[in-house]
């Protein structure tokens, strides 16, 4: 029994670890660290062709340049490094895939010589027709991006079509939904199409290696959002034991997914472990226009939905078909996709679901984790063709979401039953506080306004046996130190472990030091992503203070002769009322305690605390039915008032309201600030992200010269981001995860609340200016739906939609 | 291209430092040892390299460094005075305006120089003035909370020094 | 290579589209600063950065489109070391000081080994980053007659987002108003060079009464005026529509400020 007082614990409003260090500026991140003059500097040659053989790579006249050390290509280190699926070499290897692909490595004993030379080395190619549409891609095989996929290996449950551009089919046949869309009242289908987007982190990728070489073992700096995945990812690619291999993560500048797995490491690798470069370390830092060419993005994406709904406005069905552009790699890009489809009945009880869910390889940039992971592609689509049934059905839209929201005990798509949740309220919430269904006169002269809704539901997309372990530290003076290999990116988990220590173990928060991650001092974690830190790792860390406490106790139990439960520990001092004794940690805890009986016992303590979600069962392959499909579901919504002006086709939003049930805030400073930076991170998705290429395939936004992300000018003037607080079952403190949720459905929200305002549906984001300029034009045609197709130079596209 | 030395007061200090020609303020800097200045896009894009140059707050990816010959720089590092941070840091830290604290050196500096400026500056000033600083995590809400917050304190510290 | 602010010539090198042997740097030289004023006209120097013309109470008063032109352009850091005459001289087509400064007839001062000469702005700018500037010459001020009477200006941009953008459609007009009332329009990120809609101002200039119908059909006329590309930023069908929406604030804004008493 945990018998403690702090004021410092779990729920409290605190000032986070480490901003101290952010705002005097003093924390390192990886560019920030400094290795001497012995350090080597790497730059990328880079594929000028979406898709071809490479013939020939020159490497002479690099070589000449004083201070290059080393040009690699793709042969030099030929192995094949993924987290789900083994399709990816860190340079190309006799064909590239994307215009941007590394080809080769140039080393150098500095960057500036490095980056020169890259512009010396001369590559021939044999150029390949290439594909970029993925509905194209998937429907016809004329071009293969990966004609090898057989031969790759990949885990158990993802499912890649050898001889197809199919990276991976998720599936769900739940019910009958033939029967179900036979039998409707109403139908309705719809298209909706989402770009490629980028992460928009401000710290770009950085990567530092290094090799011993007499015992070969490795060192790794890197800007990564999960140390230990990376190891593994690296000791799998090149067959190498766990214990040869240290991944050092500083603090990094933002994440948002485009840092999880293995990024840029597997390339510096390669220079590090040339035989000629062994034992100087390689710093690979990829400047700002480069790193959509080397890093995720967000996939992009092509869904087609149907919905079968009874008069009485209850959904019987829905018929999905989402085509998940992943680009040249599905190594990571085939997850989403899953996670994509066990949710692909939205925040409904849809009692029949058939979801073809695909991971379509294109030659373009890779695909991968992004904030939401999946999620906020889908609700981009489905809570805009709910909004649309509604409509046509002439119901409410606030009342048709309310109808069929899925309940406690009712079942997703997978079959696994719906926990508790107060969504409901939430909506209600949301629906009271901007007043939804009141039509309010613009701000703006001439502008018109409209408000929307849109819910937000996400599980975290782990593996089953996605596992976290902790440890926490007794220090000589009733100080703490907490090993947790989570990744504190700006989302604040450290203060929530901080938090949690002092919840557990009585004291105070500033005692209290959480450590950013390295792998030779900290026990396992699987990967800082899916909103499962403070939950999982949480777990963990909560059972290694409970380790701590329990291990204290029991010594000064011993030590005065009474039982436990009459020790309490109160900010940070050991307290037994009965004797009336009051004394401080002090250095017995390290060195032990003269017992009564003169036995000296304790030594240092040490808690440990390990998790893995017990109950969770991979989803049938062939029906993607699974009693427990995820762990739990963060459900949400949000509202959004906007106006728009005709004229330009400007949007400005004027107020959102975004509520979502965290099970139990842990650290509401970090609630509040993933509502709100998540809100505007989905509302810049939503109003002008998107990467787009020419017709060769080459990237047209690699900077942040013409890859715009929201500036202040763009946020909204006000948001209000509230929680609710129904338990978790199994969760350290009945919280669940949402640093993804808030980023899900502010675009299909505003979308929503353009046609509230307008009457115009448009069905491919982003909404930008001249988007809806363009549509709002159409609406005067008469025209009441509209979309640009994401590839628009690529016309047979549109030939390939109409065999759907 | 040639090695000069530069000699520039930087944070109150005299400072030599030798860059080649070509080379940045940023690279300079960050070369010397103020890690503070980060590079988030080397094209004036992203405002995480912001200094202060003789009064006004620049992008110090965009400034050559012979342009900083005999210039007065002040980036976060001259903020802290006897091991006490300064009020805008100090509110950043209190309204949450920090995530991932990329942007933030940046933040707090044109943060500093907007107030110099400007001691009460509305809603409207803040978001034209910071507009140059891009911020991916926080939503910007929290970072116009703390300006705001800043403002305040420093209006009452000066008061209370009259 | 030359270079004042140099915030377009740093980001050419360090994206490699130039690769100069030597770049010049004019920022340590006292008599290209500031800003200066005699007999009804202003002096932009070199060296004079966008947000001190912005701040130049004569510039505020009497020629408000270039006012606003500056406070448009990229934002308020980049503008404490961006130019005027940078802006003029890197001649890029969505360069938002050029069309304020070719309704306001801005003079552009030369110097070189052969001498000084005077251009207008309109002949300075040739192309595409390409100006008629020689390789040993360079641009030492602009200057513009303030204008003299009632006028009113203004410089309207559309772009991606609300700020640090490039545009992707502005239009300027300003209006003079001594015995008769003249109107200049131009345009930014819309033709190779810069151009005024002398169509839109003539029938603008020849209307007796100012109505709806006359802004319509000068906002149609503008479209004639201009050519602009489809490029990643926008299309040429938005800009051109930009164009005539823009137009059509531009020149309604300006007429009700000279109705309301603009500056005299």
């Amino acid at each position: 029994m945990k018998n403690i007082k702090t004021n410092t614990g779990v729920g409290k409003w605190l000032p986070r670890k480490f901003d101290l260090e952010k705002a005097a500026g003093t924390l390192q991140f990886a560019d920030d660290l400094r290795f001497g003059p012995e350090l080597l500097h790497a730059a990328v040659v880079r594929s000028s062709i979406p898709h071809g053989e490479i013939l020939s790579i020159d490497t002479a006249q690099a070589l000449e340049m004083p201070g290059v050390v080393k040009v690699l290509v793709g042969e030099d280190f030929p192995h094949h490094f993924g987290l789900y699926l083994k399709d990816r070499t860190p340079m190309a290897i006799g064909r590239t895939r994307y215009c941007g692909e590394p080809v080769a490595l140039v080393v150098a004993e500095d960057e500036n010589t490095a980056r020169e030379a890259v512009k010396r080395v001369r590559v021939n190619y044999k150029k390949l027709e290439a594909i970029f549409d993925p509905v194209k891609a998937a429907t016809t095989n004329t071009v293969l991006v990966h004609p090898e996929l057989h031969k790759y290996e990949h885990v158990d449950f993802i499912t890649p079509q050898p001889n197809t551009n199919i990276g991976n089919w998720f599936r769900i046949r739940k019910g009958d939904a033939e029967k179900a869309f036979g039998e409707a009242d109403h139908i309705f289908e719809e298209t909706v199409t989402c770009p490629q987007i980028a992460h928009g982190f401000l710290e770009t990728l950085c990567s530092i290696c290094k090799q011993d070489p007499a015992s070969g073992e490795i060192t790794i700096w890197t800007s990564a959002q999960s140390a230990f995945t990376v190891r593994d990812i690296i000791a799998k690619g090149i067959g190498y034991p766990l214990h040869k291999i240290r991944v050092v993560a500083p603090p990094i500048g933002g994440g948002f997914g485009g840092k999880a797995g293995m990024t840029i490491e597997a390339l510096c690798l390669a220079a590090a472990m040339d035989k000629n470069i062994a034992g100087r370390p390689v710093k690979l830092f990829i400047p700002r226009e480069e790193v959509l060419l080397t890093s995720w993005v967000r996939q992009g994406f092509v869904a087609k939905i149907e919905l079968a709904v009874n008069n009485d406005g209850l959904i019987q069905a829905i018929r999905n078909t989402f085509w998940f552009d992943t680009g040249i790699s599905a190594e990571y890009g085939a997850n989403p996709v899953r996670s994509a489809g066990y949710t692909s009945m939205g925040a409904y009880n849809i009692p029949n679901v058939w979801s073809d869910c695909y991971a379509v390889y294109t030659n373009k940039p890779f695909g991968g984790a992004y904030r939401g992971f999946g999620l906020p592609e889908l609700m981009s689509a489905l809570e805009v063709v709910i909004d649309i049934a509604a409509d046509k059905l002439h119901i409410d839209p606030v009342e048709f979401r309310k109808k069929n929201l899925l309940r406690k005990g009712q079942t997703t798509c997978t079959g696994m039953p719906m926990h508790d949740h107060a969504l409901d309220k939430i909506i209600d919430r949301v629906a009271a506080s901007l007043k939804i269904s009141q039509k309010e006169p613009p701000l703006r002269k001439g502008w018109k306004r409209g408000k929307g809704i849109a819910l937000a539901i996400k599980a975290p997309a782990i593996p089953a046996d996605a596992s976290s372990s902790a440890i926490v530290k007794l220090n000589g003076d009733g100080t703490v130190e907490v090993l947790a290999a989570t990744m504190d990116m700006g989302q604040g988990t450290y203060s929530a472990y901080a938090q949690i220590v002092s919840e557990e173990l009585g004291v105070p928060y500033d005692w209290i030091k959480v450590y950013y991650p390295d792998t030779q001092s900290h026990p396992y974690d699987w990967q800082t992503v899916a909103s499962r830190s403070c939950w999982s790792m949480g777990m963990a860390v909560k059972r290694a203070a409970c380790d701590v406490r329990e291990k204290l106790i029991a010594l000064f139990s011993e030590y005065w002769q009474v039982s436990c439960d009459s020790i309490s520990i109160e900010y940070g001092v050991i307290k037994c009322r009965k004797l009336g004794k009051n004394e401080r940690i002090d250095e017995r805890v390290q060195n032990g305690f003269k017992m009564p009986d003169g036995v000296l016992k304790g030594g240092p303590i040490i808690g440990t605390g390990s998790f893995t979600p017990p109950d969770i069962i991979y989803p049938d392959i062939d029906t993607g039915q699974s009693a427990k499909s995820v762990v739990h579901f963060t459900l949400g919504a949000i509202g959004v008032d906007m106006e728009v002006d005709p004229g330009t086709g400007k949007i400005v939003i004027n107020r959102a309201v975004a509520g979502y049930d965290v099970g139990k805030a842990i650290t509401p400073i970090n609630v509040r600030g993933q509502i709100e930076g998540g809100t505007v991170q989905g509302l810049s998705a939503c109003l002008m992200e998107a990467m787009a290429y020419d017709e060769n395939g080459k990237l047209l936004t690699p900077d942040f010269t013409d890859y715009k992300i929201a500036t202040f000018k763009d946020a909204p003037a006000e948001i209000e981001a509230f929680w609710e607080e129904t338990p978790e079952e199994i969760s350290p403190y009945g919280n669940r995860g949402v640093g993804e949720h808030s980023m899900i459905a502010p675009a299909p929200a505003t979308n929503n609340a353009l046609f509230n305002a307008t009457g115009m549906r448009i069905h491919s984001y982003p909404l930008s200016r001249e988007r809806v300029f363009k549509a709002l034009h159409a609406k005067e045609r008469g025209e009441t739906d509209f979309w640009e197709w994401p590839y628009a130079l690529d016309l047979a596209f549109r030939k390939a939609k109409k065999e759907w | 291209m040639r090695d000069r030395k530069i000699q520039l007061n930087l944070n109150g200090r005299s400072v030599s430092l030798v860059a080649g020609d070509n080379t940045t303020l940023l690279h300079a800097l960050r070369e010397y040892g103020l890690t503070s200045l980060k590079r988030g896009c080397e094209e004036g894009e992203c405002g995480a390299c912001t200094v202060i140059m003789n009064g006004l707050p620049e992008k110090s990816c965009l400034i050559l460094v012979a342009e900083a010959e005999g210039a007065d720089i002040l980036t976060v590092e001259g903020l802290i005075k006897d091991g006490r941070l300064h009020p805008i840091q100090q509110s950043f830290i209190d309204e949450g305006a920090i995530q991932c604290g990329y942007c933030t050196p940046g933040m707090v500096m044109t943060t500093y120089a907007l107030l110099l400026k400007n001691p009460s500056p509305d809603e409207e000033e803040i978001k034209e003035a910071l507009s140059g600083n891009l911020c991916r995590c926080t939503g910007y809400l929290s970072i116009v909370r703390a300006v705001k917050k800043s403002a305040r304190i420093m209006a009452g510290l000066s008061e209370g020094s009259e | 290579m030359v270079k004042s602010g140099g915030t377009d010539l740093i980001v050419w090198l360090h994206r490699s589209l130039v690769n100069p042997d030597c770049v010049i740097d004019l920022t340590k030289i006292e008599q290209l600063k500031g800003i200066g004023l005699s007999n009804g006209r202003i002096e932009i120097k070199a060296l004079a950065t966008l947000n001190e013309v912005a701040s130049n109470p004569a510039v505020g008063e009497k020629l408000p489109a270039l006012f606003q032109a500056c406070m448009a352009h990229s934002d308020p850091l980049i503008r404490n070391r961006a130019t005027v005459v940078g802006n003029v001289c890197s001649a890029v087509p969505s360069g938002d000081v050029i069309a304020p400064l070719l309704c306001y007839g801005a003079m552009v001062e030369i110097t070189g080994p052969s001498g000084d000469r005077t251009l207008r702005i309109g002949d300075f700018i040739t192309g595409p980053k390409k100006t008629a500037l020689a390789a040993d010459e360079i641009v030492t001020a602009i200057k513009i007659a303030l204008p003299e009477g009632k006028s009113a200006g203004c410089y309207i941009k559309i772009s991606r987002r609300e700020a640090l953008d490039i545009a992707q459609a502005a239009v300027c007009c300003t209006a003079f108003e001594s015995v008769t009332r003249e109107f200049r329009i131009s345009f930014c990120a819309v033709s190779p060079r810069p151009v005024r809609a002398t169509e839109a101002e003539r029938l603008l200039n020849g209307a007796t009464k100012m109505d709806d119908g006359i802004v319509e059909a000068a906002a149609k006329l503008a479209i004639e005026a201009v050519d602009p590309i489809t490029d990643v930023r926008a299309s040429r069908e938005y800009r051109l529509a930009m164009i005539e929406e823009l137009t059509r604030r531009a020149i309604k804004s300006c007429v009700e400020k000279l109705e309301a008493g603009g500056p005299s």
